[in-house]
């Protein structure tokens, strides 16, 4: 062994307290970094397959909207909820999709908000709780499905009661906690059949539509879920997002309608002849106005389905490793053709669910940074308090022809062994902290926790690349401290060995 | 033979030469003259005692001849070379392939037993040995400082003495020419401090190594070959055992 490292080791036990102060914040880093990576990594895996098996598969197709970016919970734009684009040419995506070596099984989808209502707001004397205020009861985020394929699809959903929405039939398949939730607010015992008034909102305004509960679910895996996500079916959801005939024609103005939205002085809209001189023979014509107020097929139109319009296609890949080349693949296709869509994988799909893991790591990425600065400070202060004690030793050293080089390396030895070891140390008790977080398998107790958990349960698991990466961060950090105290040691002239006492 | 009147018959060569050296500290606002004009040579093989009460000069004296410390003017020469212009890489390597030192605190290296002390040397130059020939040279050290029962000890298991005498073999493991010695025998007691030095003169006598050290031991000063006594930095005596007073010493006094 060197005697640069035969040193470092022997004086990590000649001067203990020091070694024990480094060690202790080394060790405590290395703890925290793969602790709280295992609770990340889980969190993300937790929540990568709770989406990709539950509601965005491995790949994801959207339309592109220029308010901001697409996912299943809609445009989050800068001015609030944008409205969601629909696929264009989507038989057509969809062919190219299914078409895919790469893809498994593929089905459309749209979604959008919804509120249960029981009909006595406003009311002063009814019984008022806890309950009545709380949103998440009755917020539903609604699902709209293709009941042809999308459970074989989406197999990790358990139907617990009543039977899964079949092609054709409207109703709505909730989350049994949901359910319950629901029927405390509802102060009545809900029921599969019972019929329930959902108000959906979007950007193209509100609907209000009966829905029969037709099932209630959970999911097999147990995972990270919003529980107010309930499956409709795709024309009731099309209507109450707004996806009807309507929307999509486009408006045709006639000659006078045009002229009055151009004119730029608009006290002209209000000259003397904004009526006409002469009024119709024989004032109103009322059959006119009856013939005019019998045509419903404005309104007709609004509350008519788009059968055609989809906003998304969630695709399950054979292998999931085929989904970022697939995507790829469909992104190059979708340029080739002039498509506006867009593939993506579930993080893009899970918006700010998904963005919810990035931001736990920044926020922890930070906190470690913080820790490390704290950590190099105090760590550079202890060194800086060694190299001061060993003056002499240093000094000696120099006068028996040792060279700077060599000071270097002796302490470089010495902050690299302390910080290997120590951080090792650290790791291997961050593995034992959570394999015991493991084994006691503790319950999320609220919906933030179950996404800081990835699932109902804290399953944190340890990569061998977080373990690993613990160990060198930390013992960058030693390495950083050190840089510091050597500079100082260099400084110490050989002539100092003559003034050890 | 000495170099200068008076000495030897036989014309020794000069290993050291130092030519009207002075040194000044800078002591808050005033500088302090530790060393104020010192010329003097010594031959290779001398046994050579710096003498002189506390704050003579002698450890600074010593200090430059070791080159770990610099002259305010003046210039030493080792070996016939100017050391004034040498960059601190070239005084490293002159330190650690020229010169051997002792300390008065002995200054071991504290986590190293005694065979790794004096080892230690032999790890810092780029001069490759074998295994077996270091080690059968460092248990010959060993032995010949009779420290062979002790050669696994850590210095805080030894003697004052026992460590004074780790700390000439380690100034002797690198094979130097000349071993400078500061005060010695300072933090020992009077009959190991006899035998420390009865050993120096040993080891000078067996492997003609120049030794120089420094004392305000009158009887220890009478065993040199070669004494230099300073007063308030000058040299008031240079000579050979039972020769008269050389030329050099100090300005002042030619």
């Amino acid at each position: 062994m060197p005697v640069t490292f035969r040193i470092a080791f022997r004086n990590l036990f000649e001067h203990k307290s020091k070694s024990l102060i480094i060690g202790i914040l080394l060790a405590l880093g290395a703890l925290i970094l793969v602790v709280g990576n295992s609770f990340i990594d889980a969190s993300r895996q937790g929540i990568r397959t709770s989406f990709t098996d539950n509601y965005t598969g491995d790949v994801f197709v959207s339309g592109v909207s220029e308010e901001g970016d697409v996912s299943l919970f809609g445009v989050m734009s800068v001015g609030g909820l944008a409205s969601t684009p629909v696929i264009p040419d989507f038989d057509k995506v969809l062919a190219e999709v299914r078409g895919s070596p790469l893809v498994s099984k593929a089905t459309g989808m749209a979604t959008s908000y919804g509120i249960v209502t029981r009909g006595d707001e406003g009311i002063d004397n009814l019984d008022s709780d806890d309950s009545d205020k709380d949103m998440t009861a009755r917020l539903l985020f609604l699902f709209g499905i293709d009941a042809r394929d999308y459970w074989t699809v989406f197999d990790s959903i358990d139907i617990t009661s009543g039977k899964a929405l079949e092609p054709g039939q409207t109703g709505l398949v909730i989350n049994e906690e949901q359910l319950s939730l629901l029927s405390k607010w509802m102060k009545r015992p809900l029921n599969i059949g019972d019929n329930l008034v959902v108000q959906g909102f979007s950007s193209a305004g509100m609907k209000i539509r009966e829905l029969p509960i037709v099932a209630t679910y959970k999911q097999k895996g147990g995972g990270a879920n919003p529980m107010q996500m309930a499956f409709v079916d795709i024309d009731t959801l099309r209507i109450m997002a707004g996806m009807t005939i309507g929307t999509n024609e486009n408006i045709v103005l006639n000659e006078s309608q045009t002229a009055m939205l151009s004119i730029d002085d608009t006290d002209s809209l209000f000259a003397d002849d904004l009526f006409e001189a002469t009024p119709a023979e024989g004032g109103f014509d009322e059959n006119l106005i009856q013939s005019q107020l019998a045509d419903t097929e404005a309104r007709e139109k609004a509350n008519t389905a788009d059968t055609g319009a989809w906003q998304f296609i969630v695709i399950k890949t054979k292998d999931p490793a085929g989904a970022k080349p697939l995507a790829a693949y469909l992104n190059e296709t979708f340029a080739k053709n002039d498509i506006k869509a867009s593939a993506g994988d579930w993080q893009k799909a899970a918006g700010p669910y998904g963005q919810s893991v990035d931001v736990i790591r920044i926020v922890f990425t930070v906190a470690i940074a913080i820790l490390c600065i704290v950590a190099i400070i105090i760590i550079m202060n202890t060194f800086v308090i060694s190299v001061i004690e060993r003056t002499g030793e240093i000094g000696t050293m120099r006068a028996i022809g040792a060279g700077k080089g060599f000071i270097r390396k002796l302490f470089a030895a010495e902050a690299l062994v302390l910080s290997l070891l120590f951080s090792t140390i650290g790791a291997l008790l961050g593995l034992g902290v959570t394999a015991i977080l493991g084994a006691l398998k503790l319950e999320a107790g609220n919906s933030f926790l179950e996404v800081l958990f990835g699932g109902k349960y804290l399953a944190p698991a340890v990569t061998p690349i977080s373990f690993f990466a613990a160990i060198v961060a930390m013992v960058a950090v030693g390495y950083i401290a050190h840089l510091y105290p050597v500079s100082v040691a260099l400084k110490i002239q050989p002539v100092r060995a003559m003034q050890q006492d | 033979m000495y170099r200068g009147k008076g000495y030897g018959k036989e014309k020794r060569m000069a290993i050291i030469e130092i030519n009207d050296v002075k040194k000044v500290y800078p002591l808050g606002k005033v500088e302090v003259q530790a060393v104020k004009g010192v010329t003097f040579s010594i031959e290779k093989g001398d046994f050579v005692s710096i003498a002189g009460p506390s704050g003579s000069g002698k450890s600074t004296i010593l200090n430059m001849l070791g080159l770990i410390d610099k002259p305010t003017s003046g210039e030493v020469f080792i070996g016939g070379k100017a050391t004034s212009g040498l960059s601190d890489k070239d005084l490293t390597r002159f330190r650690h392939e020229v010169l051997g030192f002792v300390f008065q605190s002995f200054n071991l290296i504290p986590v190293l037993n005694v065979w790794e002390n004096i080892e230690f040397p032999l790890l810092l130059g780029k001069t490759k040995i074998s295994a077996s020939e270091k080690a059968s040279w460092i248990d010959w050290l060993i032995e010949e400082v009779g420290l062979t029962e002790w050669k696994t000890h850590k210095p805080n298991e030894l003697s004052g003495g026992q460590r004074q005498r780790v700390a000439i073999a380690r100034a002797l493991v690198t094979k130097p020419e000349i071993v400078l010695a500061d005060e010695p025998t300072a933090n020992l007691d009077s009959t190991t401090g006899e035998q420390i030095i009865e050993l120096m003169k040993k080891i000078n006598r067996e492997l003609d190594t120049t030794f120089i050290f420094s004392t305000h031991d009158a009887k220890i000063v009478d065993v040199a070959d070669h004494i230099i006594r300073l007063k308030d930095g000058l040299v008031i005596e240079n000579r050979r055992r039972g020769e008269d007073n050389v030329s050099g010493g100090s300005r002042g006094e030619e």
